[in-house]
């Protein structure tokens, strides 16, 4: 086992942080809300062109073939610049149709994710329903003309971008999971009416797929989260130095900066279980309960780091011009996005009398 | 290519190597080590003073109890996460540790800054525990503020004369040596800098050790006192008045060794079991999912800290400790201290009565003053507070 970074590793580094720079307009530098920005064709452009979306996908099936380490180290620099792409939803819609799809569709889509020209993504939540993996208020219906769906799924990040929804839907009581191509939401709402759908798997097959797809997406929230953390920090720490109250520096105030040791503390076993949850994407058969706990560590961390960086600013921290509070606003979705800390705790607690321990060396 | 030369980068899997080494300290403690010496510690027995010498003895001889110390003297120069394995398969075994006081603490400093007859006369007996050492650092009015010691090392002649008082001093009761930070220029213009370090015989005339019962009714720690100790000033270690940098370099070895995870792994593994053997309804209380949830807490906790231990090796070296090492001793104590309190929880009624009864297990009724016990793992080895202060200042380069 070994998390040293490669040189190489270090140059995509920099090749995706300045193609965040040079595309990448964050919400503050307009002093915007930090709600979530709606897709910046520009900018995922920018990443299509050096190679990002790709990353994650053999080369058999039109991606990269570079695997989730590297999709990790592009991940963080997009947490770190304050901007948002459809990274890990593309990476969760991305699985689905590699793990389900037919030769023809699965090529045609993670090519066409990796070249820039289709947008694939996941649509799951539903209004007023808990999230679940196994429930789905959507309904789907074959007929001789194939399969269709009706009902809502809102939000759904990205939709009116989107070509391609991977729907969740109830047919003969089971879940099912299906493609639909998409073009007409103008909102993160999307309304299907008898809408033509294409079947990827039924019952436990979907569903095991699905969980396996939102762990492996949540490796990618993972790293995202590990970059927001790095940059919420270190604007922290500047501030402390720089801002002066009472006569004197805000570093010199005890209060402060045993709290900045924590957050520093907590971001570094957070780093620890991404990298860690990087490496295991990697491998098959896929320890998805070992990629639940690195959720679950980063939840914590991203949580405590957020709240602090925001109080340790005061009042600048709460308006829409100054970059940190942003970062806290996509830590705080971040932890929210496909369950939440309680679901991923209760998750595990149902397999907690499965093993004496965790083991991490394999 | 060979197959070390392959695995270059961020990677997952054991290299055949390491996975061979794995399976080597397996074997050895499994199957070589003497079995009644891990059984009593599996058990939760505490292991006679006798025992405790003869495990590190029969560990030295194999080559295991000092691997991070120099070659020269008995170090294996294994990478950090060979050390993490030799450590997880030694717990897993449940065979004692090396006395961490000999083996983290006074072993690196002698070999890093001791004379070479300092070497020879001390660091192999050392290593086999035939010398049991205890350490002099804190004092009445010299706690989480340890260079403002007052003990006092005054040369005369040949030798040192020491007055004073130690406090805290683990297992001061069994120890045939200590090593103590002592005052050895009153004078000097910054208190860190008038420190040295000095090596004594427990058995000196003027020498007196008093117990102190903590909360649990045990007795771990002690007062120690100084009468006009005479110490030979040969076993001064390094320069005198530079022992305040080489406390530092011990320091940060021992923040590493309180992040003992393969210690925290097996408590939480018998701690599932223990809730496996509560009935709760018809089933156990293992079942509870309130239950269940603050055990996959502390799994996820507990792989964050040893996956940051294998990554960052913590450990002092050139002379200077690694600041990484506070993250290791802030987390991994707090983790400690999160396992004992689900214990007592665990225990439920069984909690209340520390009595020995015939129809309680002894987990249960050992729960708090356990529990009790380890409110220490924040307060000893630099307390968390002066952890953050260290990763403040070192690390943040947050200044006053």
């Amino acid at each position: 086992m070994d998390f040293t970074p490669t040189d190489e590793q270090h140059a995509l580094a920099q090749a995706v942080s300045g193609a965040l720079r040079r595309h990448g307009s964050p919400a503050s530098t307009r002093g915007e809300a930090a709600a979530p920005p709606a897709h910046d064709a520009a900018l995922w452009r920018a990443l299509v062109d050096i190679g990002v979306p790709g990353l994650a996908w053999p080369e058999d099936d039109g991606g990269v073939g570079a695997g989730f380490t590297d999709l990790a180290v592009a991940a963080t620099e997009v947490g770190r610049s304050g901007l948002q792409v459809p990274l890990a939803e593309t990476v969760v819609a991305g699985s689905l149709v590699r793990a389900l799809a037919p030769d023809d569709l699965r090529r045609e889509v993670l090519g066409g994710l990796t070249d820039g020209s289709l947008l694939p993504v996941p649509a799951l939540a539903e209004p007023l329903r808990a999230w679940s993996t196994t429930t789905s208020d959507v309904t789907a219906t074959s007929s001789d003309q194939g399969w269709t769906v009706n009902g809502t799924k809102a939000p759904v990040r990205y939709a009116p971008a989107a070509t391609h929804l991977v729907v969740t839907a109830t047919t003969d009581d089971q879940l099912a999971l299906f493609v639909v191509a998409q073009s007409s939401a103008t909102t993160e709402e999307v309304d299907l009416d008898d809408a033509p759908a294409t079947l990827l798997a039924q019952g436990e097959t979907a569903e095991v797929a699905l969980r396996e797809a939102l762990a492996i997406g949540g490796v990618v929230l993972c790293a995202e989260a590990v970059g927001a953390m790095d940059e919420a920090l270190r604007l922290t720490t500047d501030y402390l130095r720089t801002r002066t109250q009472f006569g004197r520096p805000l570093a010199s105030f005890q209060a402060l900066t045993h709290r900045a040791a924590d957050m520093y503390a907590r971001l570094e076993l957070a780093r620890s279980a991404t990298l860690f949850a990087a490496m295991v994407a990697d491998e098959q058969p896929l320890d998805s309960d070992a990629l639940l706990r690195a959720r679950v560590v980063v939840d914590s961390a991203a949580r405590l780091v957020g709240q602090e960086a925001v109080q340790m600013h005061g009042g600048i921290g709460v308006t829409a011009e100054h970059p940190v509070g942003h970062l806290t606003a996509r830590l705080t979705s971040i932890s929210r996005t496909w369950g939440d800390r309680r679901s991923r705790l209760s998750d595990l607690g149902t397999r907690i009398a499965d093993h004496p321990n965790v083991p991490i060396l394999r | 290519m060979p197959e070390e030369a392959r695995l270059t980068g961020m990677h997952l899997r054991l290299s055949p190597q390491d996975a061979a080494f794995q399976q080597r300290m397996r074997a050895y403690f499994t199957t070589e080590f003497p079995r009644e010496l891990r059984h009593a510690a599996a058990a939760g027995q505490q292991l006679t003073p006798e025992d405790i010498r003869r495990s590190q003895s029969v560990l030295n001889d194999a080559g295991l109890a000092v691997p991070a110390w120099p070659t020269s003297w008995g170090g294996q120069d294994w990478s950090p996460l060979r050390m993490h394995i030799w450590n997880s398969e030694m717990r897993a075994a449940g065979v004692l540790p090396p006395l961490p006081f000999n083996t983290s603490m006074v072993g690196p400093v002698i070999a890093a800054f001791g004379s070479e007859e300092l070497k020879a006369r001390f660091l192999p007996q050392t290593a086999s525990l035939e010398i049991w050492w205890c350490q002099g650092f804190s004092e009445p009015d010299a706690g989480s503020d340890l260079a403002s010691l007052r003990t006092t090392a005054v040369r005369d002649g040949d030798h040192y004369v020491v007055n004073g008082q130690k406090i805290w001093t683990t297992l001061a009761q069994h120890a045939d040596w200590m090593f103590a930070l002592v005052r050895t220029d009153p004078a000097a213009p910054r208190k860190q800098a008038g420190i040295s370090f000095l090596l004594l015989d427990m058995r000196s005339e003027g020498v007196t050790t008093r117990p102190i019962r903590t909360l649990d009714g045990d007795v771990e720690v002690n007062e120690v006192f100084f009468d006009d100790v005479r110490v030979p000033a040969d076993q001064l270690v390094g320069e005198e008045n530079k022992g305040w940098d080489y406390a530092k370099f011990l320091l940060g070895n021992e923040r590493v060794g309180v992040a003992d995870t393969g210690l925290i792994k097996l408590w939480l593994t018998d701690l599932k079991d223990h809730a496996r053997q509560v009935r709760r309804g018809d089933g156990t209380l293992l079942d509870d999912p309130a239950v269940a949830v603050r055990f996959a807490e502390l799994e996820a906790e507990l792989m964050a800290i040893e996956l940051t231990a294998v990554r960052v090796s913590g450990s002092s070296s050139d002379g200077r400790p690694d600041p990484a090492s506070s993250i290791l001793k802030l987390c991994g104590s707090q983790l400690q201290q999160d396992v004992l309190e689900l214990a007592i929880d665990v225990a439920g009624p069984m909690a209340l009565s520390w009595e020995h009864l015939e129809a309680v297990p002894g987990w249960a009724s050992s729960s708090v003053p356990t529990y009790l016990n380890y409110r220490k793992a924040t307060i000893y080895g630099g307390s968390s507070e002066v952890q953050r202060s260290i990763v403040a200042t070192s690390i943040l380069g947050l200044k006053g």
